[in-house]
């Protein structure tokens, strides 16, 4: 009973935790949807429609360029968050403040995880929608399996969600903010498969090749190409979605270890 | 007396110049490497990866990378903005600049030229890494460099002007977050970075007509032209005449609403 009390009380508090961030991005919601919403149709009209022609990469490309967009688009709300979070580690420590409430301090990073997590899915739904109004026969949703798309859509997302966090925990307080896209996350991302399939890059190089299954973001490219364009020239969908909740679990430990040594909290 | 008067406003300008500079080498080894991590992963993504997936004819990298070039000093734009905006609501450190026996138009000039400078080193900094990169498809002696050099330093006089602009058009940092991805991220992919204003042409003419009012267009433009060869890009002479239209006129327009702003004799 007495246990059943506690956790009905951790999930309270959780909720009122999760409804405060809500509040919150309530308030940027709009603007944040429409700097979405245009950021992806810039990106969508320039590479199927002009680039594409230009280099006359094919009738494929448009599809192929979408579904990494599509991919990526959690990757920045990840990259915000994590900007903030260390902003805020080395600065007013606002963190200190929810350590401090009567919950285990796991539920605090499980909150700000499963946030970016919903942030990053809206980003990747608003980008599905204007995707759609942009290419429109070329982007047919009938021929998408939605259950596996829907899958990686979820697990992808919740792995953006935690390496958020991982990666402020990874930035030393000396490495300044401002090189942590350029020599992080841009050749993570890149380096994921953005511009290529794995199979290309295992005609080209095995061992890079390999090597680049070390990265997550390739089984969230591979995986959402699969379900959006077709299983052929792609990773497997199940062995995408197997590497990713893999990684989504390491990087969950590995997150509560450094932000343990980072903060100094008592679990 | 005009004559020492004018030359000591000089000589003082130079010197502002010369301390913000001396500021800006502590950052330099930082923004180079930031700047050559990005400029290498697309230039050899796109050739070496993409080309091979999409089967791309030569000629591909080079044109990536000089719209890498061509963008370096507007990467910078941002983080100069939120400095200036970060100044104007906060310490104010302008105002001391203004307190000087300088027209209150050279210091805001002096802003300009800085920005032009970081983004020139930064830039130039870019091009051996290129060549690196690119190595057999960047043949440097096929380079106008003459044409280049003018284009390059215009691009970036030209980017410190708009990015002074910029800054006056923000009024409260609130603002500052959708300044990216509403102005500056549409005005970089539209001007061309990843395809000619002919191919625009070729697509949508109305909107390649509307992106003749992009100075980007013009800066993606000349600097291919230069480094690439004319065929296939706008005229050189074309791209340089409308940079140092537009340069002028958001050099003047910036300093003016300065000069309300901060209330400036």
């Amino acid at each position: 009973m007495k246990i059943i009390n506690r956790n009905r009380f951790y999930w309270n508090v959780f909720k009122a935790l999760c409804q405060e961030e809500a509040l919150i991005f309530s308030r940027i919601f709009w603007d944040k949807l429409i700097n979405w919403a245009i950021s992806i149709a810039v990106n969508v009209i320039c590479l199927s429609y002009l680039f594409s022609k230009q280099f006359s990469l094919g009738a494929d490309f448009p599809m192929f360029a979408f579904a990494g967009s599509i991919a990526a688009s959690g990757l920045f709300e990840a990259y915000y968050v994590c900007f903030t979070l260390v902003g805020d580690y080395e600065g007013d420590k606002a963190i200190s403040y929810y350590l401090t409430l009567p919950v285990p301090a796991l539920l605090v990073f499980i909150k700000i995880m499963f946030c970016i997590m919903v942030r990053a899915m809206l980003a990747a739904l608003v980008a599905l929608i204007v995707g759609k109004i942009v290419l429109w026969n070329a982007l047919p949703f009938a021929t998408i399996d939605w259950f596996g798309f829907f899958l990686i859509f979820l697990i992808g997302n919740l792995f953006m969600g935690i390496f958020g966090v991982w990666l402020s925990t990874m930035i030393s307080s000396g490495l300044k903010r401002e090189n942590l896209w350029c020599r992080y996350i841009f050749p993570f991302w890149y380096f994921s498969g953005l511009q290529y399939t794995w199979f290309m890059m295992l005609k080209l190089s095995a061992p890079v090749a390999y090597f680049v299954l070390l990265n997550p973001l390739t089984y969230v490219m591979e995986g959402t190409r699969a379900a959006m364009i077709g299983q052929v020239e792609y990773l497997n969908i199940w062995f995408c979605t197997g590497m990713l909740m893999f990684f989504t679990i390491l990087a969950f430990w590995h997150t509560m270890v450094g932000l343990k040594k980072r903060l100094d909290f008592v679990s | 007396m005009t004559y020492q008067k004018k030359s000591s406003s000089f000589q003082l300008f130079w010197q502002l110049v010369r301390e913000e500079f001396i500021g800006f080498i502590a950052l330099f080894k930082d923004k180079v490497i930031n700047q050559g991590i990005w400029v290498a992963v697309s230039v050899f993504s796109t050739v070496y990866l993409m080309g091979k997936q999409f089967d791309v004819a030569s000629g591909f990298g080079l044109f990536t990378l000089t719209g890498c070039i061509a963008t370096t000093g507007l990467f910078e734009a941002y983080p100069n903005i939120f400095a200036f905006v970060q100044d104007f609501e906060g310490d104010r450190r302008i105002s001391y600049y203004l307190t000087l026996p300088l027209a209150s138009w050279m210091i805001f000039a002096k802003q300009m030229v800085c920005m032009a400078l970081r983004g020139m080193a930064i830039g130039f900094a870019i091009i051996p890494l290129g060549k690196l990169v690119l190595w057999h498809e960047f043949i440097l002696s096929d380079v106008a460099w003459f044409k280049f050099a003018l284009v390059f330093i215009l691009a970036n006089l030209f980017i410190g002007a708009f990015t002074l602009w910029l800054a006056t058009m923000i009024m409260s940092i609130q603002k500052l977050g959708n300044l990216w991805a509403r102005f500056i991220f549409p005005v970089w992919f539209l001007c061309g970075f990843q395809f000619s204003w002919a191919t625009l042409h070729n697509v949508v003419p109305p909107l390649a007509y509307s992106m003749l009012l992009n100075p980007m267009t013009y800066v993606m433009e000349g600097i291919r032209a230069t480094v690439i060869g004319q065929e296939g890009y706008l005229n050189i002479w074309v791209c340089i005449g409308m940079l140092i239209l537009f340069t002028l006129f958001f050099a003047w327009h910036s300093i003016s609403r300065l000069k309300k702003r901060l209330d400036a004799v």
